[in-house]
């Protein structure tokens, strides 16, 4: 026999939550009703054994490593930023030094502004989009010669099956023989 | 309160022996709060350490207005829950989740060691069994002593959300010992079956 719906009174009550009319009411309905009252009894039993487990303490050196924890991470943070600010501070050298010979350039140019952009930019833009069409096309070529070949899906479950066996065998590996590696790292 | 508060400018301004003494404060309720998440005294220490640098890193988002304790244990609530999540993630595992390695007992005697070791490893498996959520709401009721509200905060869930998790928990926890067929449940709940039914008489 399936309990009422008193479970969710019961859990209230094990929580002092309940007034007294509706503790009454609970206890009375506990008083006829069996499949209730072993519910009961086992809810308490539970909330008991769960009060009586005691809490329990890391160890005492819990703070230290969590203040050497905090200072690696800094240290790792700041070497981050110092790459960062390395990097944009090089990329922005670059980008002066570039400018300036632009500005340099076009100071000591006699001939008309259209010439700089005939002879510079037209050149350098072909380039670039010569550059683009070429990829462009060995990646069509590619994807077309793909669709063509029917052993693609056999071939895409090779490789699936292949990456699974190798994720398997690190894990045992790593499980194993001792060189488990923290999921959150 | 106010002592917290302090600290927690004090650490804001980059001061780490302010942090360290907030780590004492609370490192024996959010180690606790692992260990009963995770079920694994290593895994636990080293969710705590890691909780405690999330709280150094966001500390700047912490609103003073609030409880420190109730915004620490949701960091720590929330770190624990993503924790089991990746670890059940980890759909390729041969291995079963790590065995129980209960953390060193504040007992004397070695009898009492043993008693209390499988006590222990009884009542984590009853959490083990528990879905996350549910096994959360348990942690922050039965070892941090929090009330509805409380755990709401923590959790992040209304309040009717973490009284419907706790029935439900407190429910899924009996039908495990009602299964096991506890010989002690007779005699431990005599007391209450006795009140139930002097209750009723007396009504």
């Amino acid at each position: 026999m399936q309990p009422c719906d008193y479970t969710e009174r019961m859990s209230l009550s094990l929580d002092g939550l309940l007034s007294e009319s509706e503790e009454a009411g609970l206890q009375a309905h506990l008083a006829g009703c069996e499949s209730c009252r072993r519910q009961w009894e086992a809810m308490c039993w539970v909330s008991s054994a769960l009060r009586a487990e005691p809490a329990v303490s890391p160890a005492p050196d819990l703070t230290l490593r969590v203040t050497a924890r905090i200072a690696q991470r800094e240290a790792r943070r700041q070497r981050v930023r110092g790459s960062v600010r390395l990097l944009s501070g090089a990329l922005g050298l670059w980008a002066s030094a570039g400018l300036a010979s632009i500005v340099v350039l076009l100071l000591l140019w006699q001939p008309p502004w259209y010439v700089l952009l005939l002879n510079v930019l037209l050149p350098v833009t072909r380039v670039v989009l010569s550059t683009l069409a070429v990829l462009g096309n060995a990646l069509l070529s590619v994807l077309r010669a793909l669709s063509r070949e029917p052993l693609i899906p056999l071939l895409a479950l090779y490789a699936a099956v292949a990456v699974v066996c190798t994720r398997l065998w690190m894990r045992v590996v790593s499980t194993r023989w001792g060189l488990a590696v923290r999921a959150d790292e | 309160m106010d002592q917290e508060r302090l600290w927690v400018a004090q650490t804001l301004r980059g001061d780490q022996s302010a942090f360290a003494r907030l780590v004492e404060l609370y490192k024996n309720p959010i180690y606790n709060l692992c260990y009963r998440m995770l079920g694994n005294a290593t895994e636990a220490e080293d969710a705590a350490q890691e909780t405690f640098v999330r709280i150094y890193m966001h500390l700047q988002a912490y609103d003073p207005q609030k409880k420190l304790s109730s915004w620490v244990l949701a960091v720590a609530s929330h770190y624990c829950v993503d924790r089991l999540r990746r670890r059940r993630l980890t759909w390729l595992s041969l291995d079963e989740e790590p065995e129980l390695e209960p953390p060193a007992a504040n007992v004397v005697h070695p009898e009492d060691v043993v008693l209390q070791n499988e006590s222990s490893a009884e009542v984590q498996r009853w959490l083990k069994a528990l879905p996350v959520e549910y096994r959360l709401v348990i942690t922050l009721r039965y070892w941090q002593d929090l009330s509805y509200a409380e755990i709401a905060q923590a959790t992040g869930a209304s309040e009717s959300a973490v009284k419907s998790k706790l029935h439900r928990a407190r429910c899924m926890l009996a039908q495990q010992v009602m299964a096991q067929g506890k010989r002690e449940l007779q005699s431990d709940c005599r007391v209450s079956a006795e009140r139930t039914v002097l209750n009723h008489a007396a009504l």
